[in-house]
């Protein structure tokens, strides 16, 4: 049901060209920037601006986390764990030398084959989506022979997919790999698709009149145009690959955070659950920074690449 | 910055237009073809170094003729010819001054000057000194590094009609391209473009929709009337320059174009009224 709504998720966000998801803080600066907003705002949003980040992304969870500990410490029959149980749990995943079982200090050798598999899945998308994304973007001709099918295929949600490519792959890290590549595949492709059917035709006649050669209009206009789009898909792709994890290691792998989770299910483990949900969000953040901080200094000429 | 020089003589032609024609034909889903004459029997003779401007009523065709001239689009029949030759493609003997300007959004300004003479393969220090050369003319040297979505409008045309001089092109093609800009930024930018005329030398062709532009730029107004497009008052301005914009003579110009304009501007009224 999750994967369902980020898959339309996904496909929704696509749709957007050249732009970043909006945030929070992109929206505060847009209404900064735009000056025709009304007073209160304005000096609301100065208050938030005088503040430093962390400051006013901090209550929030605060207050989540004292309620989840007001909610379940103390209660002997408790199915969720408190946070201080989670944060044993999460040193001692990372860390070992609390609890002293198969999971203790295992984080390293599960986190380094859930990225193999993340980045393996993503890369081979990215291989394909783009060149083809390209391709469709450019030319009638491959959009009408391509398209419709793609078009049939991207509503089915990776997890329909989970039993073929059991059957295709076996079972193992390459069916995970498969179900990643496949549901990021999309996004990317989508994004590219746009990006090229959305260079302005000035720009291409404006590379015409100042004498560029037929050949080198793709590489030197349409591609650098494209490529603030392109981006963006990259981003929602590895963003996704990440939130697939789970479903791709539902194939049998014994490693990976994503067979921990489920390892730990069965086990009721409730906190290894939610240990393993952290890391992988934490994980999944850190590679969403390093795109936008390789976006930011590729793409440094283009104003929404930089919230 | 430019030393003004005197009105250069004329001599060849630059542009020589005959017989133009342009139909655009349409087919619509149920098989129904329409016909739009854009332009009927356009006959042009432009000298080099000749400053044109082109005014008419919305649907005259000005925009059809800029872009047949850039290559853009082809004509249905009749002959074109720019510096003698005929015009078959975009090239940079044209250059093309957009109203929306279309930099390119990832080169910066010096990058964006520098394109044309980088796409003819001149060598790395030709290009350099081009690019100095005309950022110094445009007056957009602090400005060299920054990025088109960082500047004005104003001086985002600069930067487009200096990355259409670095190319030395025969023939400047504009395209309403102060229509964007405030009053001050125009008249700046007007005041501009008649210095770098009058140093380089190049043969203008500049569409308006404003009358007061059109008698204080050009050596010659051309005036299109709509449906189909066709020539219908070509007016030399003979008021040396700089032209006082508020003295009888001009008014008396503009008099002249406004009776021109004035029929084909109420007809488009009366029809979408």
């Amino acid at each position: 049901m999750c994967l369902l709504f980020v898959q339309r998720f996904a496909a929704r966000t696509s749709g957007l060209s050249g732009a970043d998801p909006v945030s929070l803080a992109n929206y505060r600066d847009m209404e900064v920037a735009s000056g025709a907003v009304p007073a209160a705002p304005v000096a609301r949003v100065r208050v938030a601006r005088s503040m430093p980040a962390w400051a006013l992304a901090l209550p929030l969870p605060v207050i989540a986390l004292i309620a989840w500990q007001l909610a379940t410490a103390g209660k002997a029959f408790s199915l969720i764990p408190p946070p201080t149980t989670v944060a044993v749990t999460v040193w001692d995943y990372a860390f070992g030398g609390i609890r002293s079982d198969p999971y203790s200090g295992a984080l390293l050798t599960n986190a380094l084959a859930s990225i193999t598999r993340v980045y393996g899945g993503f890369l081979v998308a990215m291989v394909i989506a783009l060149p083809l994304g390209l391709i469709i973007g450019r030319s009638t001709f491959a959009r009408g022979l391509i398209d419709p099918t793609l078009q049939f295929l991207r509503p089915i949600p990776v997890t329909a997919w989970l039993p073929l490519t059991m059957i295709l792959f076996g079972l193992g890290p390459p069916a995970t790999i498969a179900l990643i590549a496949l549901g990021t595949f999309f996004p990317m492709l989508l994004n590219t698709v746009d990006g090229v059917r959305m260079v302005e035709p000035r720009l291409i006649e404006a590379a015409e009149m100042l004498g560029t050669p037929r050949a080198a209009i793709f590489t030197r206009v349409i591609l650098p145009a494209a490529s603030p789009s392109i981006f963006t898909g990259i981003r929602i792709g590895l963003g996704l690959a990440w939130v697939l994890l789970v479903v791709g290691e539902m194939t049998g792998v014994p490693t990976g955070l994503g067979a921990n989770i489920m390892d730990a299910r069965q086990l009721s483990r409730t906190d290894l659950v939610i240990a393993g949900m952290i890391d992988i969000g934490i994980l999944g953040f850190l590679s969403d920074r390093i795109v936008m901080l390789i976006g930011r200094r590729v793409l440094w000429w283009n104003p929404s690449a930089r919230n | 910055m430019l030393a003004t020089e005197p009105a250069l003589e004329r001599g060849a032609a630059a542009i020589t237009a005959r017989h133009l024609e342009k139909v655009y034909t349409s087919v619509a889903r149920n098989g129904t073809v329409t016909e739009t004459h854009a332009l009927s029997d356009i006959s042009l003779e432009i000298a080099q170094g000749e400053f044109i401007c082109i005014i008419g009523a919305s649907g005259c065709g000005k925009s059809t003729l800029l872009r047949i001239v850039a290559g853009f689009e082809t004509v249905t029949s009749g002959e074109l010819l720019v510096m003698g030759k005929p015009v078959r493609a975009p090239g940079p003997d044209r250059g093309m001054v957009f109203q929306d300007y279309a930099l390119f959004p990832w080169l910066s300004v010096a990058q964006n000057i520098a394109y044309g003479p980088r796409q003819a393969g001149r060598p790395k220090d030709e290009v350099a000194a081009l690019t100095e050369r005309y950022l110094d003319i445009v007056g957009l040297q602090k400005f060299r590094n920054r990025y088109p979505h960082e500047l004005s409008g104003g001086m985002k045309q600069r930067v487009a009609i200096a990355r259409v001089l670095a190319n030395d092109p025969a023939v400047i093609l504009m395209d309403e391209p102060f229509g964007a800009l405030d009053a001050f930024t125009r008249n700046g930018l007007q005041e501009s473009l008649l210095e770098i005329w009058q140093a380089a030398r190049k043969t203008i062709l500049f569409i308006t929709h404003s009358v007061d532009e059109a008698v204080y730029l050009s050596d010659r107004v051309i005036v299109l009337s709509p449906h189909p497009g066709r020539l219908k008052l070509e007016l030399p301005i003979a008021l040396p320059r700089p032209r006082d914009i508020a003295s009888v003579e001009f008014n008396h110009y503009k008099r002249i174009m406004l009776d021109a304009i004035a029929p084909d501007i109420a007809a488009e009224a009366a029809e979408s009224s």
